[in-house]
């Protein structure tokens, strides 16, 4: 049962408005109070405000998976971005708004701030003031009406249609489109002299003539910004519009998912999905090391979430509470007994209220700053992300507001039902003829109940044990399944979503795995990742000798292994047989790609200058060295005076280590030099422009330092005095650069060849074009261990490749055994025979 | 054995020891791999790029010299706040020398003759060995298979954005056949791509083996 | 906002320059752009200090912390020192010291590094060699095909499938690679036009600006 806060009248338990007096049996939305608080703006007092649904708080609330998929789904890193995007773009309107003054904070009981703990403020804090919230509306008998009921119920005028049996599941952004002429009932002012929630919100939803009547200044700029305030509500909800708005805004998966709703023109219960929940549980200070009661109280918000999903089966009436639910449920009932029945449960601060709506997504937020208790967070305590989209927020609120104008949408939601309304709300809907409130028990037999979850161990030992005792409990109460259609609040949420790109999750393998989260013993859920990651010396110590053990042991092993192979295999693949392969037709696509890459090199005269790009590090030297050894060699041989550079730091040293090997019969700095490092990548390939001044990477003494000072190499005047650039790359990158930049520095036909690693060939090939064909400096290609061992026969320099040949052949048989391998057994997995 | 060919034996060995897992042995070795390799490309980098341009600038002080210099000193001081939009016309002048090479470079050197490349390819029976025998050519098969592949890859790529007006349903058809065929193309690459992908990996593999079983004679 | 406005200014005017020595046969032009790229390239080795600094802080700040990984970042600090000073002390480079810590330290924990690929691609291809359509056969044909092909085993196999691999890089393979180059082409052109223009300033980095420096 539930008391009313107006006249104090019995009401069934969920009634939302008082059967006595019509009165809304709500509060103000802990989203919108949150909303309010991060725009500076003051709230009006509710404190006799303060009857609540028990469902919202119902810790007996069956908690399971499907229900805690909401709350997981949304906990994955991509969301708490996007929630910080969220955030920012709400810290980014803040401040364009910040010509309007803040005006006088509230008292603490009223501000969102004070209304969630924050990190100094520990569990016996916030619960006291809890407990005084409660005593004080349970000593309330007539609580005060905020004077701004006026206003709200001008709003009322706004057309609005509500199935009947529906208004009870169809609260807060109802007020978007609901208005009626002001019949306040004449409560005096007591909130602060700033225009409260209600003045605003009944601004809001002002039609035309309402809304010319209040000053413009009457409504906070925020809200005009956001779109909210309209002169005119649309009237039935239209879901072709919902899909046009779904349409311009973007793929949304809520507005897709719509589009098969019924035309129904009632609202939704619970139109402030989760996200934003979540959203507003982040602005709200979220203490970094919640307080051992917040533990407790994500579990009676997932509770109340879980009644608001398709239930799985029906609850068993006389299900037992657990003990410390029935303690709660004594304590309470003892406390109220002197204003209320005994039923009356459902009697529930505000406060705890907005905590229990929103905490489950809180326990898996990050933590935000936080800010003193009773302040409100202002928007500079927040860095803006520079990762919010392009548009400024003043632009995708101005589309906000042309979305709101259109027609709600009559879809059914996803969103969740049961959310806090305020009570000038509440009395909106019950002062509509149709707004008949259904009896909560039908409800209840119609909709199937959902199955109580048992709380996990690590939870229960959390749990507050004196405090929450004095927790009103609340007894389960069905609600029924969101079926209608979102209204222009609906339309706001969606909006946001598409414009920030928060997409909606499926909820069930999240739930899936919440569940299997909080299902984990303690020990392993609360150590800290320190412990965990850090090893003992003594552990590591005796790790490192047995790993190299077997590591040794295995290397060991295969060694013997190649060592009685190696002959067989040395004879089957090796030299001779390479050689061998080179003469038959099946080598004919290498031999031809090797003499067109010589073609250019045997085209060389003496004293001919070539360029040699060394663009590869020792990690790929095995295979690049090889075969940059027998292209020089190759290149001295024929008297060609080499140049080497490099696009690599490493290249330097390593062009360094080649030129040193050729140093005995080519003497370096007279037929070799070392330019070394070119950096930048293609600006480094263009800084060869200045080619004479170009440092030596091993200067020859004094006289030395640069191309152009060394003896024998005056005649290097620039680029166009090269005849040949051979790149040795062993990425398709560095080849793309000197081939896209070398034209621009040698306008003259200086030819390009690139030797390349096997990993690099294929996305340099296109380059490889026929000159007939189309303009291109690439005129010889090859690549590979293959193609460095053909070249070593071809040159008559038998070296690596040709030892590597035999092993790289055994290698290549052995991964096509573990390939056939994998498609095997992948057949077998697919037809069962695992 | 020397002294240094132990250590290179003993770090390569702490490297492969990753292959049994994640352990300290490999995590040193990385971490030792790290430092070396920041301060050795930290030398070459001083001691070949920015020394001569100091040298240049103390022989020839000018503003050309020298402004390299102060560019990289409004690098510097871009860790003060107040100083960053003025440290951000070092880092300007290297993105906008770096977008113009890529644009040029783009343009002329990749669009340019790879859009050639393409176009030049002959279907015309005239180019073959005869209007009637143009069909037996291999050439010509094979220009029409590079054809169709190079437009399938880039519509796979380059149109994924669904297409309006009232042609639409038509043109979804065109992009949807167009793309199959690239993601087949697609496919095919990736599959020659990994295979010399894993030959230059077995190459590397193959010469530490050998060098390794060299060090210890066994080869 | 001025200092904004001169980098902007930076990045529009030099990147036009350059670029119009693509399209302007001017020796004045080709020696002013030529002076800005030699600029950029010292600017570019000059960042590398800056990642130095960036990688020496993060490590610090690890040893300070007292961080599990703390062991680590010490001995990548003292290598880091060591290398550095050794490099310094001996004369650069190309001195004996820095020759011996790049032949025995770098290059053979480098080649190690990247030979451990090796093991991953075996575990790599047997569990992405699974045929479950078209796509995926095709897959793994074209890279069976390859590897076989790639070696003289492929010829004493089948003797036709070298000839095999070497229509695949000629036809499919280039296609495909040409169709890929052509996209990236495409979209390289687009960023670079979108910074020289000033749309995108990847270069500006202001409190409340997005990642890509949009104009509000």
């Amino acid at each position: 049962m539930a008391i009313c806060p107006n006249c104090g009248a019995l009401n069934q338990a969920g009634s939302t408005t008082c059967v006595q007096c019509g009165k809304p049996m709500e509060v103000i939305p802990s989203w919108l109070e949150l909303l309010l608080a991060r725009y500076g703006e003051t709230m009006p007092t509710f404190e006799g405000i303060l009857v609540k649904r028990a469902p919202s708080i119902a810790p007996t609330e069956p908690f399971t998976a499907q229900r805690a998929s909401s709350s997981t789904a949304q906990l994955s890193t991509s969301t708490e971005l996007e929630d910080e995007k969220l955030l920012n773009e709400i810290e980014k309107l803040k401040r364009s708004i910040k010509e309007q003054p803040a005006e006088t904070q509230q008292p603490e009981e009223t501000t969102v701030s004070a209304a969630l703990p924050t990190a100094s403020k520990g569990v016996d804090d916030w619960l006291a003031e809890l407990r005084a919230l409660q005593e004080k509306a349970a000593l309330d008998s007539t609580p005060a009406m905020p004077s701004e009921a006026g206003a709200l119920e001008a709003a009322q005028q706004a057309p609005y249609e509500v199935l009947p049996g529906e208004e009870d599941s169809s609260p807060s952004p109802e007020f978007l489109g609901e208005t009626t002429p002001s019949e306040s009932p004449g409560i005096t002012q007591a909130g602060p002299p700033a225009p409260s929630i209600e003045e605003r919100l009944g601004m809001l939803v002002t039609p035309p003539d309402t809304a010319e009547s209040v000053p413009e200044n009457s409504a906070p700029e925020w809200l005009r910004e956001l779109g909210l305030v309209q002169p005119e509500q649309p009237p039935a909800p239209s879901s072709g519009d919902s899909v046009q708005a779904s349409e311009t805004l973007g793929p949304s998966p809520v507005a897709e998912a719509d589009i098969t709703g019924e035309p129904s023109g009632s609202p939704p219960d619970e139109e402030i999905p989760d996200w934003l929940k979540r959203l507003i549980a982040i602005s709200s200070q979220i203490p970094e090391s919640p307080p051992p009661s917040e533990v407790a109280e994500p579990m009676q918000a997932l509770a109340h979430e879980e009644a608001e999903t398709p239930p799985v089966a029906e609850p068993t009436p006389g299900e037992p509470l657990p003990d410390w639910l029935r303690e709660l449920e004594a304590i309470q009932t003892t406390q109220l007994s002197t204003t209320m029945p005994p039923e009356g449960e459902e009697i529930t601060p505000p406060r705890f209220e907005e905590r229990a709506t929103i905490s489950a997504e809180e326990i898996f937020i990050p933590p935000l700053p936080k800010v003193e208790e009773g302040t409100v967070p202002t928007a500079q305590q927040e860095e803006p992300s520079p990762t919010v989209g392009e548009e400024h927020p003043a632009e995708w609120l101005a589309e906000l507001e042309e979305l709101i104008e259109r027609p709600p949408t009559s879809q059914p939601t996803p969103f969740p039902v049961e959310e806090e309304v305020p009570d000038w709300l509440r009395e909106l809907a019950a002062e509509k003829p149709e707004a008949k409130t259904e009896p909560q028990a039908t409800v209840a037999q119609e909709t199937p109940q959902p199955e109580p979850a048992e709380l996990p161990e690590w939870i229960s030992q959390l749990r507050p044990t004196e405090r929450i005792a004095e927790m009103p409990p609340a007894e389960p109460i069905a609600t029924p399944l969101e079926e209608t259609a979102p209204t222009s609040g609906q339309d706001v949420i969606e909006t946001l979503r598409a414009r920030l790109g928060i997409p909606q999750v499926p909820d069930v393998e999240g739930a899936e795995m919440f569940h299997e989260i909080v299902s984990e013993p303690a020990e392993t859920t609360l150590t800290p990742v320190l412990e965990e990651v850090e090893p003992t010396p003594q552990r590591n110590s005796i790790t490192v000798i047995i790993w190299a053990l077997v590591f040794a042991a295995i290397l060991l092993g295969i060694a013997i292994l190649s060592l009685a192979l190696l002959a067989r295999i040395q004879e089957m693949l090796g030299e001779v047989a390479f050689q061998h392969f080179l003469n038959t037709p099946a080598a004919a696509g290498l031999v031809a790609s090797l003499e067109q890459f010589r073609k250019p090199i045997t085209a060389i005269r003496q004293g001919d200058v070539v360029l040699l790009s060394i663009d590869y590090t020792p990690a790929t030297a095995a295979e690049m060295q090889p075969l940059a050894s027998v292209v020089l060699h190759d290149l001295l041989e024929r008297r060609a005076r080499v140049l080497t550079v490099s696009l690599q730091p490493e290249g330097a040293p390593l062009a360094q280590r080649l030129l040193d090997e050729t140093d005995r019969p080519f003497p370096y700095g007279k037929h070799t030099l070392n330019l070394g490092y070119l950096p930048g990548e293609a600006i480094g390939v263009r800084s060869l422009a200045r080619l004479p001044d170009r440092q030596l990477y091993a200067p020859i003494g004094d006289a030395c330092q640069s191309l152009g000072e060394c003896p024998g190499w005056h005649d290097i005047r620039g680029i166009e005095n090269v005849a040949l650039f051979i790149a040795i790359a062993d990425s398709g990158d560095s080849v793309r650069w000197w081939i896209e930049q070398l034209p621009v520095l040698s306008p003259n036909e200086l030819p390009l060849l690139a030797a390349v690693s096997a990993a690099a060939l294929p996305t340099v090939r296109p380059y490889l074009i026929p000159a007939s064909a189309a303009p291109s400096r690439l005129s010889g290609l090859i690549g590979g261990m293959m193609a460095t061992a053909a070249y070593e026969v071809y040159s008559g320099r038998p070296g690596r490749a040709l030892n590597m040949v035999a092993a790289q052949s055994a290698a290549h048989l052995g991964l096509v055994a573990v390939a056939l391998a994998g498609i095997f057994a992948g057949i077998r997995s697919r037809t069962g025979h695992c | 054995m020397s002294a240094e060919t132990i250590i290179a034996a003993i770090l390569t060995f702490m490297i492969w020891s990753y292959v049994l897992g994640d352990n300290p042995a490999f995590r040193i070795a990385e971490h030792l791999l790290v430092g070396t390799a920041a301060g050795y490309v930290v030398i070459v980098a001083w001691f070949h790029v920015i020394q001569p341009a100091l040298h240049e600038m103390w022989s020839q002080p000018s503003l050309a010299t020298a402004l390299p210099f102060v560019l990289c000193a409004l690098l510097v001081v871009r860790k003060w706040p107040s100083m960053r939009p003025w440290a951000a016309a070092s880092l300007a002048l290297l993105v906008g020398v770096g977008s113009a090479l890529a644009i040029g470079g783009t343009l002329f050197g990749t669009l340019w003759s790879q859009v050639l490349a393409t176009a030049s390819l002959s279907l015309n029976p005239a180019d073959f060995s005869g209007s009637q025998m143009f069909l037996t050519s291999n050439f010509f098969w094979q220009n029409l298979a590079i054809l169709i592949g190079t437009i399938g890859t880039f519509c796979y790529f380059a149109f994924r954005v669904r297409p309006g007006g009232p042609l639409r349903d038509l043109r979804a058809a065109l992009i949807r056949f167009w793309s199959g065929i690239g993601l087949w193309m697609i496919m095919m690459t990736l599959g020659a791509f990994f295979a010399n992908a894993a030959m230059s990996r077995f190459t590397l593999l193959i010469d530490r083996v050998q060098w390794l079983l060299g060090i210890f004679g066994l080869r | 906002m001025l200092g904004r406005l001169v980098s902007v200014s930076v990045a529009m005017g030099v990147g036009l320059l350059v670029l119009a020595d693509y399209f302007v046969a001017d020796v004045q032009l080709d020696a002013l752009a030529n002076r800005l790229i030699y600029i950029a390239s010292i600017v570019a080795a000059f960042a590398l200090f800056l990642g130095l600094a960036n990688l020496t802080r993060f490590h610090l700040n690890r040893v300070r912390a007292r961080s599990p990984e703390r062991p680590y970042s010490l001995i990548l600090l003292i290598a880091l020192t060591a290398s550095i000073t050794l490099g310094f002390v001996s004369g650069g480079p190309t001195s004996q010291w820095m020759q011996y810590l790049f032949e025995n330290v770098l290059s053979p924990m480098q080649a190690a590094l990247y030979s451990l690929l090796a093991f991953f691609t075996v575990t790599a291809t047997y569990r992405a060699f699974r045929v479950h359509n078209v796509e995926s056969a095709l897959f793994v044909i074209f890279a069976v095909v390859v590897l076989l092909g790639q070696t003289p085993v492929g010829a004493l196999l089948w003797e036709e499938l070298p000839t095999i691999k070497d229509w695949i890089f000629d036809v499919p393979v280039l296609a495909g690679t040409r169709g890929i180059l052509l996209g990236v082409a495409l979209g390289t052109l687009a960023t670079g036009i979108r910074v020289l223009l000033g749309v995108d300033r990847p270069y500006v980095d202001e409190t409340g600006r997005d990642t890509h420096g949009h104009l509000p």
